[in-house]
């Protein structure tokens, strides 16, 4: 079907090496939606409790993550 | 939050002090709002300029319109009332809104390239344009509407809490600035929320960081906050300082994916993304937004703080001004209540002019006129359609009590989380059959309202299975049903050969081209 290959033409185009780092964005998702592994009082930081900073740090970190992806992204399409 | 209780039943004295302040800035944010129709000048008859001003936002005004769209006053009563009702679930709006930042970044940069490229103004037009069905643009553009009125409906709640706490009374000033409101949005379109939502940030941030740091200084520190706020939330029914139970953790997680899932669907939210200047300027803001998390994350924490000066509140929304109240002299209180009142009334400009956006290209040209408007009428149109919706909203909260806007919001998270398949999906293939997204819009919407109603209006539902209990968000529950209907709907049309109809779009409208226009803006 010609719709199929303009799909596939586009994904050729869409897909620059930049995006290999995209699987850092799939961190966060992983890193919050799992709530066991951080729902603890302890240990605390300026007395709050892990399940709060735990959730805040991830904030830095993930601006961090979208920030590298972005630059590698960038870089891959104004290429060498 | 306590169902049924009228905000005006905590009335403390009036603070003229506070109210002073508080007028001033008020009227600061009136003249600025009716001279944004000069800022970026463009032919305001128009309803690309109207309604996204011109699509020519750069990074900081993205940054400060989809922070004012997504950052409201409403948020910023409701999570920590939320918290300090019932603890930790409360805190889920920070998990959400962090891992919304990679949904942003890798979907809402295709969304813009395309309705760029194609002159889409709404997520109605793509998907009418994609699927070459003005029927399941018509019941995106519904849906996002009915989601957007009680929206609009809680920041007027917000700002009524902030009155209440200066002991204003009634209804009339929330009529005055609302009327106000929707005097310079129609003149200005767009341009006007963006402008002022410049200067509600500059206030709120102001606000918190003044509050975070002063407020665990005099209470003791954080140690003895959560101490004395643990002591307090025991005596609550099902609250907690950290989850411990499975259904505890899966409804937080499923709450939280949900909501990031449906921010970006809200029209007012999209609004932010149509009309910034390039897909670029959209990726650098899934990375600057994080500020606006982190403010989010200590406005939380003033539900504890709310809960450790033992504040006993009928009403949960009262707990930001009531705790600002207690610990922090007047003028202070005027310039904080000032911040939260603009920060009402930036989300309800961007969110009428979404709503208008949509009856307008939507509902209006396709069906009522049959296609044939001059863009002068089309921009008309929504114009009018901004006064009513804001009127709407406004008889809303004046009439009826202020637990049916809570309920509607939350039933709205629920259906707006049902256009996904189209609006997002979309974007990456139309394999999906249109009549079969239909259908399976239609059962989401009907089991997510239903699974919310049959809680008592809660977010999550209580699913079993055999032997086997799970938890979740109704919202996230009705997703996968609307996605299940959808897939089968779609092999049944492929069995029986309904073939799709012309896609309008490319594949190669959905590239970052944007960047190679931008020597144009």
């Amino acid at each position: 079907m010609a719709h199929a290959d303009r799909d596939a033409d586009a994904a050729q185009v869409a897909r620059p090496t930049g995006r290999r780092l995209y699987w850092l964005l799939a961190l966060p998702f992983i890193g919050l939606l799992v709530p066991p592994i951080y729902a603890f009082d302890q240990p605390t930081v300026i007395g709050i409790p892990f399940f709060y900073w735990y959730q805040i740090v991830w904030l830095p970190v993930t601006a961090l993550i979208t920030t590298v992806v972005y630059r590698a992204n960038r870089r891959a399409q104004e290429g060498p | 939050m306590t169902p049924g209780t009228r905000l005006a039943a905590a009335a403390p004295h009036l603070d003229v002090e506070a109210i002073v302040i508080f007028a001033v800035m008020f009227l600061a944010v009136t003249v600025i709002g009716f001279l944004a129709v000069r800022w970026k000048r463009g032919d305001i008859h128009l309803i690309e300029e109207w309604g996204l001003a011109g699509r020519r936002f750069g990074g900081w005004v993205t940054w400060f319109l989809i922070g004012g769209d997504i950052y409201t006053a409403y948020t910023f009563i409701a999570v920590p009332a939320l918290v300090y009702g019932k603890g930790s679930p409360g805190f889920f709006a920070v998990a959400y809104t962090i891992i919304v930042f990679p949904v942003l970044f890798v979907v809402f940069p295709r969304m813009w390239a395309v309705a760029k490229r194609r002159g889409y103004v709404t997520a109605a037009d793509f998907v009418q344009g994609r699927f070459a069905s003005p029927s399941l643009g018509l019941v995106i553009a519904l849906t996002g509407i009915v989601a957007t009125l009680p929206y609009i409906a809680l920041q007027l709640i917000g700002l009524k809490a902030v009155l209440t706490q200066m002991g204003v009374p009634g209804d009339l000033p929330i009529i005055l600035a609302f009327v106000v409101l929707a005097a310079y949005t129609f003149t200005s379109g767009l341009r006007a929320p963006a402008l002022v939502a410049v200067v509600k940030d500059v206030c709120i941030y102001a606000t918190v960081l003044v509050a975070v740091v002063y407020i665990p200084l005099h209470l003791g520190g954080f140690g003895h906050i959560f101490h004395s706020a643990g002591a307090a939330l025991a005596k609550h029914k099902g609250a907690a300082v950290v989850p411990h139970t499975s259904a505890a953790y899966s409804s937080y997680a499923t709450l939280a994916l949900g909501s990031a899932l449906a921010l970006f669907l809200y029209p007012h939210a999209l609004v932010g993304v149509f009309s910034a200047r390039s897909g670029r300027v959209i990726q650098r803001n899934a990375t600057a937004l994080s500020a606006y998390s982190l403010v989010l994350a200590f406005v939380a924490l003033f539900g504890f703080m709310a809960l450790a000066v033992g504040l006993k509140l009928h009403n949960a929304n009262l707990a930001v001004p009531a705790l600002f109240a207690k610990v922090f002299p007047s003028w202070f209180q005027g310039f904080a209540f000032g911040a939260i009142g603009i920060g009402a009334l930036v989300p309800a400009a961007i969110m009428s002019i979404a709503a208008a956006n949509l009856f307008s290209r939507n509902i209006y040209k396709p069906f009522i006129r049959r296609g044939g408007i001059s863009t002068g009428e089309e921009s008309l149109v929504a114009k009018i359609a901004s006064l009513v919706v804001k009127a709407a909203a406004l008889a809303f909260v004046v009439g009826a009590p202020t637990t049916y806007a809570i309920d509607l919001q939350l039933l709205g998270g629920v259906w707006i989380l049902q256009t996904l398949p189209a609006v997002v999906i979309g974007l990456y293939t139309r394999w999906f059959d249109r009549r079969a997204q239909i259908a399976g819009w239609a059962v989401g919407m009907g089991l997510g309202t239903w699974m919310a109603v049959s809680q008592s209006l809660s977010s999550t539902f209580p699913l079993h299975v055999g032997g086997f209990k799970f938890a979740a968000y109704a919202g996230f529950f009705a997703l996968i049903a609307n996605l299940v209907v959808t897939a089968l709907g779609t092999l049944m049309a492929s069995a029986v050969r309904i073939l799709p109809r012309p896609d309008e779009t490319m594949a190669a409208d959905y590239l970052d081209l944007g960047e190679a226009l931008r020597s144009t803006a």
